[in-house]
């Protein structure tokens, strides 16, 4: 860019005087400034098949919480993967190889969206039984129970309460959960049944568990990524469980899992245990013990991943699942005989308390 | 690592000018460029709608004027792959004194000072999940500095001015490299989110490129106001909402 003579002119004038000379200097350093400003950049990568791998490659790199845990040496990944992007593959094609490159993380909380498909690893559920039945569910609650912020409850035959929590996508009001345990109340016991809950907001979980402790409560551990390294992390701050202050259960409680609690349904368990008179009974639940986040490739895939590890109160990880007290499944005449294993169990566990 | 890249905008204002007070009036619809890797790695262009507001005054008796400026801009961006999937709202607010220079054998004058400068704000990504947002938050202290040349074509005056101010210390909020807001306002874990802010720990540099035209008693203005880059530290931010499970893709099977 060529400079105007009078500017010029100005510039090469004698600096007199120390306002003037701090005048010119501080001029002089914001252009300086302005001319930096530009060297602020990222690495960009193109939107080519090879692009959108090293990005993904890069994002997982740099923000995934679980290399370590899980042992999976990343550079490795690469070199094994990386070899399979060929320029001229479909956009399925693609997704597939990275789909495969992400399954090697073994994460539920790991998914690659495209418009036409997901990429998912659901390894934690699909490689056990489900042990769980909607027409065995149905049979127990029948077509007059109750259902409240999603939540579908009754009292059994034996004066104990079932709670069927499918999800924890919506967080229930104060009110929902004072009018069902009042409802329940009478009860000898309670049964959550929380099996096949893949999980929801972290805030929904904590409130229906803040229903059954009297007193504040040491429940986990959780930590976030503070760099680009796998070993970047904050220290383990504390996890609290505080007591509602609306109507809390006193009596014992069974809750029902199997591998397909995920997520925040995890965090609910992990919570509970940690609660007086309260027994898991079922299977061991599919875990997902990271927060995930959400980033995008170059073509506009999103993709999602643990960012931020959570642990029980022994600061163990819960990312493999929790083992149940009882440990039962669904037999094979259960449905012909409509009989659920698990909720007879835990019925049986509860009469015993 | 957040950054913005640079502003520009064309923007059509009106200003006044009298003896002892400037002002500025301006909206402009601008071209923006944002990378804030703690909502995505790929970056945002869009548009950027922004009201600016300048108010300077100087008595006739001194040589230091006072200096203040309102900046309100709305941005609806998108990346490569996704159209229009960031919305970010900022306010600025800088209030500031300079020491006014005038060459008049160079036609120029130049004003070097200080201001206080605020900024609020945040950006929405409408895809992530528990990253969705990052805010704004930040108080610095300004060396702040202008020049503007006179000159005439077709015995019509113009004055050109070139202004900039550079937050050399303040704080701002900032999460940490992968902290969720679920941490920071559900659970209180705070980690180092009041951030010391220096141009070697998050430079950024506001600036304004004016060419005034004198048409009787106002001043039509065509400039471009620029900001580089935004007052947080790298891989930042603030998410707003949150859930352990990703809730914007209902469809997808719970996991």
């Amino acid at each position: 860019m060529k400079t105007h003579p009078t500017l010029l002119r100005f510039l090469a004038r004698p600096i007199s005087g120390l306002p003037t000379r701090l005048a010119t200097y501080c001029l002089l350093l914001f252009a300086g400034t302005f001319l930096l400003s530009s060297c602020v950049t990222e690495d960009a990568f193109d939107d080519t098949q090879k692009g959108n791998f090293e990005a993904l490659w890069k994002i997982m790199d740099e923000h995934y919480c679980f290399f370590e845990e899980k042992g999976v040496d990343w550079d490795s990944v690469h070199a094994v993967y990386a070899k399979q992007v060929d320029k001229g593959m479909t956009d399925s094609q693609l997704l597939e190889v990275l789909g495969n490159m992400l399954a090697t993380l073994r994460d539920g909380h790991v998914n690659l969206y495209a418009s036409f498909d997901m990429a998912r690893y659901w390894g934690f559920h699909e490689n056990y039984p489900s042990n769980f039945s909607d027409t065995l569910v149905n049979k127990y609650l029948g077509t007059d129970y109750k259902i409240a912020a999603g939540l579908r409850y009754r009292i059994l035959d034996d004066n104990i309460g079932y709670l069927r929590c499918a999800s924890f996508s919506v967080v229930p009001g104060s009110g929902n959960l004072d009018d069902i345990l009042l409802y329940l109340a009478p009860c000898r016991a309670l049964i959550i049944d929380l099996r096949d809950n893949g999980g929801g907001q972290l805030t929904a979980a904590e409130k229906l568990a803040a229903r059954f402790t009297n007193e504040t409560r040491l429940v986990g551990y959780m930590q976030h990524k503070t760099g680009r390294g796998h070993r970047d992390f904050s220290s383990l701050q504390e996890q609290w469980l505080k007591p509602a202050s609306g109507l809390r259960w006193q009596k014992p409680v069974a809750v029902l899992t199997n591998r397909q609690v995920f997520s925040a349904a995890n965090e609910f368990v992990k919570y509970m245990k940690c609660c007086p008179n309260v027994v898991q009974v079922g299977d061991q639940t599919g875990g997902g013990a990271g927060l995930p986040f959400s980033s995008e490739l170059p073509n506009g895939w999103s993709v999602r991943f643990s960012a931020c590890p959570m642990y029980d109160h022994n600061r163990k990880s819960t990312e493999n699942g929790i083992a149940p007290d009882i440990n039962v499944g669904l037999g094979d005449n259960d449905i012909a005989t409509g009989r659920d294993a698990i909720i007879e169990a835990a019925r049986k566990a509860l009469r015993t308390k | 690592m957040i950054k913005r890249a640079i502003l520009l905008a064309t923007m059509v204002g009106i200003g006044a000018l009298m003896a002892s007070a400037q002002r500025l009036t301006a909206v402009s619809v601008a071209y923006t460029d944002i990378l804030d890797t703690y909502l995505s790695q790929e970056k945002f262009t869009g548009t950027e709608i922004s009201f600016l507001s300048q108010r300077t005054r100087m008595s006739d008796s001194s040589r230091v004027s006072r200096e203040l400026i309102h900046h309100a801009s709305v941005t609806m961006a998108g990346t490569r792959g996704n159209d229009h999937s960031l919305l970010s709202a900022l306010y600025n607010l800088r209030f500031g004194w300079h020491y006014n220079w005038t060459f008049p054998a160079q036609r120029l004058h130049l004003r070097v000072g200080g201001a206080g400068d605020l900024t609020l704000g945040g950006a929405y990504d409408t895809r992530n999940s528990n990253n969705p947002a990052q805010a704004r938050l930040a108080l610095s202290v300004d060396p702040a500095a202008s020049l503007s040349w006179d000159f005439h074509i077709a015995h019509r005056p113009f004055k050109l001015t070139y202004a900039a101010a550079m937050p050399l210390v303040g704080i701002a909020f900032s999460p940490n490299y992968g902290q969720s807001y679920y941490e920071i306002f559900s659970r209180g874990n705070y980690d180092h989110n009041v951030v010391f802010v220096s141009p070697l720990s998050g430079p950024q540099l506001h600036q304004m490129l004016t060419l005034d035209v004198r048409l009787w008693r106002t001043t039509p203005t065509r400039g471009d106001p620029g900001r580089a880059p935004p007052p947080h530290h790298a891989d930042r931010g603030l998410p707003l909402r949150h859930s352990a499970d990703g809730g914007q893709r209902p469809q997808v099977p719970p996991v």
